[in-house]
């Protein structure tokens, strides 16, 4: 019988973070509870804003920080599925989601107060995630896709960046002699 | 009682003054974080884009089908798509920077130019992906 002991499970980052918010939270809970029930009301409003305002904030560094070091991979954000180079739609998607949120929140930190969202700007978001939507749907139905396995027919190139994994499936009376 | 009823109005102002005082605190927290974290997204994909991280080449180019297979080109449907949202925006942004208060507001031709131009770049990734050069009756280009 070995006398080893099994290695005592190393804390993780986010049990200390849980942890140290558990504390702070305890700590100002017990600082600010009130007698008055009027006076508990409002402290409680605040201290839910604050608390959601910060579990907001934490996920989004985390993700932030995540991207910053390479943990979630950005390289393939911009790639078209199947093909060669960075996709049109997904760029410009991106592009009007940065820049109308960036917007929003330019209006929210002017007016200090929540913002109409105008047809116009739901129109356009619509537009580019239909867009993508569509784009996707036609390159599914091309078959140019990630796993596709479709064979390339030999042929002398056309450009130099000429696809080796997509090739069109054979159309009706269709003749492969490349003319 | 005169007394009393003063103490109690005064400790009602003190605790609606602090109340909105911490409120006052909480939506310039809220400010910074939300700035902390749209900004650092914005500048993290701009740094990635402009040092080559996401890769951004053949965004002009355009997949199309042919006999012997799928050749990749220079896409005006493309080139309109960019040069037209590129527009959008900017007008888009100058109007919002401008009258910060009426928010982000576009004249409805504008908005109709971007489905056309949308409508554009997927008539002509559909016709370039499904049909292509392929010549029917038996030729290709």
């Amino acid at each position: 019988v070995s006398n080893e002991t099994p290695p005592a499970p190393s804390s993780s980052p986010n049990t200390a973070l849980v942890g140290i918010l558990a504390v702070v939270a305890g700590a100002g809970f017990l600082y600010y509870f009130p007698a008055n029930r009027n006076l508990a009301m409002d402290k409680l409003t605040i201290a839910i804003g604050y608390a959601l305002l910060i579990l907001i904030f934490l996920f989004g560094l985390i993700v932030l920080l995540k991207m910053a070091t390479g943990e979630i991979d950005l390289r393939l954000l911009l790639a078209e599925d199947g093909g060669n180079g960075a996709s049109m739609s997904r760029f410009q998607l991106l592009v009007f989601t940065l820049v109308i949120a960036m917007s929003f929140f330019l209006i929210v930190a002017h007016t200090q107060q929540f913002p109409t969202m105008s047809a116009e700007v739901l129109t356009l978001l619509g537009i580019s995630a239909t867009t993508y939507g569509v784009s996707k749907g036609i390159q599914a139905s091309s078959g140019q896709t990630k796993g596709d396995p479709t064979p390339t027919a030999a042929s002398p190139p056309v450009t130099p960046r000429e696809n080796p994994q997509a090739a069109p499936a054979a159309a009706p009376g269709q003749d492969n002699a490349a003319g | 009682m005169a007394s009393r009823t003063l103490a109690i109005r005064r400790g009602d102002l003190e605790r609606l003054a602090g109340k909105r005082l911490l409120m006052a605190n909480l939506a310039s927290l809220a400010a910074t974080c939300g700035l902390v974290l749209l900004g650092g997204l914005t500048a993290l994909l701009l740094w990635r884009l402009v040092s080559g991280g996401i890769p951004c080449g053949g965004l002009l180019e355009g997949d199309v089908r042919t006999a012997s297979g799928t050749i990749t080109e220079f896409s005006p449907s493309r080139t309109q798509m960019l040069v037209i949202s590129t527009y959008t925006l900017i007008y888009g942004v100058a109007q919002m920077v401008a009258h910060p208060e009426l928010g982000i507001h576009m004249p409805r031709a504008l908005v109709a130019v971007q489905v056309g131009s949308h409508a554009v770049y997927l008539v002509g990734k559909a016709y370039s992906l499904l049909v292509g050069r392929i010549d029917w009756k038996g030729r290709s280009q």
